[in-house]
């Protein structure tokens, strides 16, 4: 096992490096040029001597590859050099936002787990009843919801019929758990709402799946019981494509908390994300899809563990 | 009902809607307690009111400093003295003595005197190398400030500009510590520290601007509330925040749909003060660029478009509620509906205008006309305003191609003349001709002209209502400004916006004005509940 975590981690680090070169090197040859139209968009028409001097300031002066070594460098160190429109280190403004987006992020996933596991089981096992089809309705509505719209309407809904928001500010999770929770609860609904809709097809498929294989008609043929079948052989036996489903599915949640965060004025990064975008702030951008990139990585490498962990196959091979 | 009626019983609605809400302060004494919690639709890059130019840096700053005049609360447009007791004007050595309050301190506990008062606008009207003035033509008239004592501070102008006094009571114009000018000329960009009614404490970027009172305002008794505390949001989160009671309001304003949402919703819980804006949208053309620099393509844009349509039709779903000129409709500067119509862009017959703008397009050889305009990719209303215009022109056979671009690259092309045509928004803090038309006026008189035009008919004319002070002579020469320049079409006002203030009623002591610049340190306000 220990054999298996160590190659997967060492098998992240040229994935990680593939993906910083790929977004150094997109940024670098976008058309115009960023401190020209910084300069210009503060007022007035730059001088070439005004424009060169800011350039060098940047650093932008010296060969593409002496920066990209500077730009890889700065990654091992955590230095992701400094916002153009507020003139602090993006790691501040990043970790400053950070917390908000994964703490939704994860709340989202529970929330998620916890609705799709069940009922995907109860649909697979109940398939072409009235129960699965309720199940598949509930799920086909979650998919066919734009998340940024259902968040609009349940933050409408308990605005009209509760007069209930929740709360502005920046709780901390450690001095006051019960006010972020309130926060957070339902832009983590809005988007884990899809996020469930879809394991629970995935979940259903592989508990149907499984149903039919021949160990669960043998644990069938020696008397066990129903629910011990489903709780021991069946539900175990199908996470494994579930589990998948859950990694992939987390880098899209995290896409979608690009909305989800103005929707209901929540300080993450991915309203962080769009102002940078608004503000042309390449350093954000560069340092945010790098972070996103990283928070992809990790969730796969842990699904890959997570794989692991249940199936004694991978980790033997 | 014609609009200047409308516009005028608005106003009056307004007045009696203020006066009322005066009445009821008069009756209900301030009182002190409680926290201010507001929206603001963005942060400020950097915390300096001088190089600023966004209205949300504003609604952060002001609350911390004190600036020398000040519009009177209550009493819009009127000037009061701020942290000048009194001053003196005189045309004869073309100057404006003032004399501070006595006691006044900086949060910091350091006494505020001419010195700081004199270091501030020597910043702003001649910014040291690396300090960014963004308002310096304001101060184009200041030859010299001077320190009499440490109470007096004098300015000597070049040319005797009675507009000026509007200067020295802008919000924009904070006064800083001369002490940590002196240190480093770029301090207040990182550090909050004035001598206005509230303290700053913390600011979360992205999330809440946090300010506390500051016991040692000059102002007795004031600042009434405790504390204020702004939150980042924008849109639909506002009127929603409103409704749940987690903010009074957001100063800027609301859409007129939000406001009767909030109205239907909230019933007495909110009151909405509505007016005309000191905001307009308009279009500029860029002269140098063929076909722009042919007088006949720039007037066949402006005849194409119907002004009065739009705020027919426009009116009825967004801000863009009133067709007018360069100056406020129904404002004391602006040209009556009669003089409206007698201008090129402005007459009630819109086919007859779109036939002549066939016509001299025709003659111009430019009858296929294609061209890019220029949109910010702003607040939804400012791309409905590019779109508007694309389909007038289209009715005339011009196709013009919707350039939607983020901020940074448009305010980089109307800065470096990089485009063809360009929508633009433009804020007055007042009502003040000398102020408002250096919008369209030559372009090497005013950097804010975006049309890189040259008329100095136009300048002329400017130059001289400046200093005239008979107000029907001062008309004239706005009218045969105004005449000249939508003949010439270099840079065109198209509609003017209303300004609806949604605020919980619990709020008091706030004064309503055509900009949103202004009433925005918060000393009067307070909390009935």
């Amino acid at each position: 096992m220990i054999r298996y975590v160590i190659s997967r981690l060492l098998l992240s680090i040229p994935t990680l490096l593939g993906v910083a070169t790929l977004i150094f090197f997109m940024l670098n040859v976008l058309p115009g040029d960023a401190v020209e139209t910084m300069l210009r968009a503060e007022g007035g028409n730059p001088t070439p001597e005004l424009v060169a001097s800011e350039r060098a300031r940047l650093g932008l002066d010296r060969p593409i590859l002496v920066q990209y070594g500077d730009f890889l460098s700065g990654l091992a160190t955590f230095d992701l050099g400094t916002s153009s429109w507020t003139g602090k280190p993006v790691v501040e403004e990043i970790a400053l936002r950070l917390p908000v987006t994964l703490q939704v992020a994860v709340l989202a996933m529970l929330l998620a787990l916890a609705i799709a596991i069940p009922l995907g089981t109860i649909a697979g096992v109940y398939h072409e009843t009235w129960i699965d089809y309720a199940i598949r309705s509930f799920a086909i509505g979650g998919i066919a919801l734009p998340s940024f719209w259902f968040g609009m309407l349940i933050a409408l809904v308990m605005l009209w019929y509760f007069n209930w928001l929740p709360p502005l500010g920046s709780p901390s999770l450690f001095d006051d758990p019960l006010r972020l929770l309130q926060q957070l609860a339902l832009p983590a609904i809005a988007i884990g709402y899809r996020y469930a809709a879809i394991l629970i097809r995935m979940m259903r498929s592989s508990v149907i799946e499984v149903m039919h294989e021949d160990f669960v008609r043998t644990a069938r043929a020696k008397g066990l019981r129903a629910g011990h079948i489903i709780r021991r052989h069946v539900i175990p036996n199908s996470l494994l494509p579930t589990i998948t489903m859950i990694g992939l599915e987390f880098a899209l949640l995290i896409g979608s908390l690009v909305v989800i965060e103005q929707v209901f004025s929540l300080n993450g990064i991915g309203r962080l994300f769009l102002d940078a975008v608004s503000r042309s702030d390449l350093a954000i951008i560069q340092g945010i899809v790098m972070v996103l990139t990283v928070i992809f990585v990790v969730v796969n490498l842990l699904v890959d563990f997570a794989y692991a962990a249940i199936d004694p196959r991978i980790k033997l091979a | 009902m014609n609009l200047r009626h409308r516009l005028s019983t608005l106003v009056l609605a307004t007045t009696i809607a203020a006066t009322g809400t005066f009445s009821a302060i008069a009756q209900d004494q301030p009182k002190s307690g409680g926290t201010l919690r507001y929206a603001v639709s963005d942060d400020p890059a950097d915390f300096d009111c001088h190089s600023a130019n966004h209205f949300a840096a504003l609604m952060r700053l002001a609350p911390h400093y004190s600036t020398l005049l000040r519009f009177k609360p209550g009493a819009y447009p009127e000037i009061d003295g701020d942290l000048a007791e009194s001053w003196q004007a005189d045309p004869a050595t073309m100057s404006y003595t003032f004399n501070l309050r006595p006691g006044v301190k900086f949060h910091d506990g350091t006494p505020l005197t001419a010195k700081d008062v004199a270091a501030t606008y020597e910043r702003l009207a001649f910014p040291p190398e690396g300090v960014v003035s963004e308002r310096i033509e304001a101060f184009r008239q200041i030859a010299n400030i001077e320190t009499v004592d440490d109470a007096t501070v004098r300015f000597t102008l070049k040319a005797w500009d009675t507009s000026v006094l509007g200067t020295f009571a802008s919000p924009w114009n904070c006064v800083y510590s001369a002490a940590l000018l002196a240190s480093d000329p770029d301090y207040p960009k990182r550090k909050v520290m004035g001598s206005g009614p509230y303290k700053f404490d913390d600011f979360v970027s992205g999330s809440v601007w946090k300010a506390s009172r500051f016991d040692g305002y000059f102002r007795p008794g004031q600042p009434y509330l405790d504390a204020l505390e702004s939150y980042t949001m924008e849109g639909p989160a506002v009127a929603n925040a409103i409704q749940a009671g987690q903010v009074a309001t957001d100063f800027r304003g609301v859409s007129p749909a939000s406001a009767e949402r909030l109205k239907g919703a909230m019933g007495e819980g909110v009151a909405v003060e509505s007016g005309p804006s000191l905001t307009h949208f308009l279009v500029t053309f860029n002269s140098t660029k063929r076909p722009f620099d042919d007088e006949r393509v720039r007037r066949a844009l402006n005849l194409a478009i119907d002004r009065w349509g739009a705020a027919k039709a426009l009116g009825t779903t967004t801000e863009m509620r009133f067709p007018g000129g360069i100056f406020m409709p129904g404002g004391k500067f602006a040209s009556s509906d009669e003089e409206l119509k007698q201008f090129a862009g402005f007459g009630g017959d819109i086919e007859a205008a779109r036939a002549e703008a066939r016509r001299l397009l025709k003659e111009a050889g430019q009858e296929n006309l294609t061209f890019n305009l220029t949109v910010r990719n702003g607040p939804p209303i400012v791309v409905d305003f590019g779109v508007f215009l694309i389909d007038q022109w289209r009715q005339i056979g011009v196709t013009a191609n919707n350039q939607v671009v983020e901020t940074p690259p448009w305010a980089a092309a109307i800065n470096s003349g990089d485009f063809e045509a360009i929508t633009d928004i433009y804020s007055a803090l007042r009502e003040e001709p000398t102020e408002q038309m250096t919008k369209y006026i030559s372009y090497d008189q005013s950097a804010r002209s975006a049309g890189r035009f040259t008329d100095r008919e136009l300048d002329g004319l400017w130059t001289k209502q400046t200093t005239e002070t008979d107000e029907a002579k001062r008309k004239e020469l706005l009218r045969a400004f105004e005449k000249r320049l939508y003949e010439k079409s270099y840079s065109l006002p198209v509609v003017w916006l209303e300004r609806d203030v949604a605020m919980a009623s619990a709020l008091r002591g706030w004064t309503f004005s055509p900009s949103n610049f202004l009433y925005l340190d918060q000393s009067s306000t307070w909390l009935a509940e």
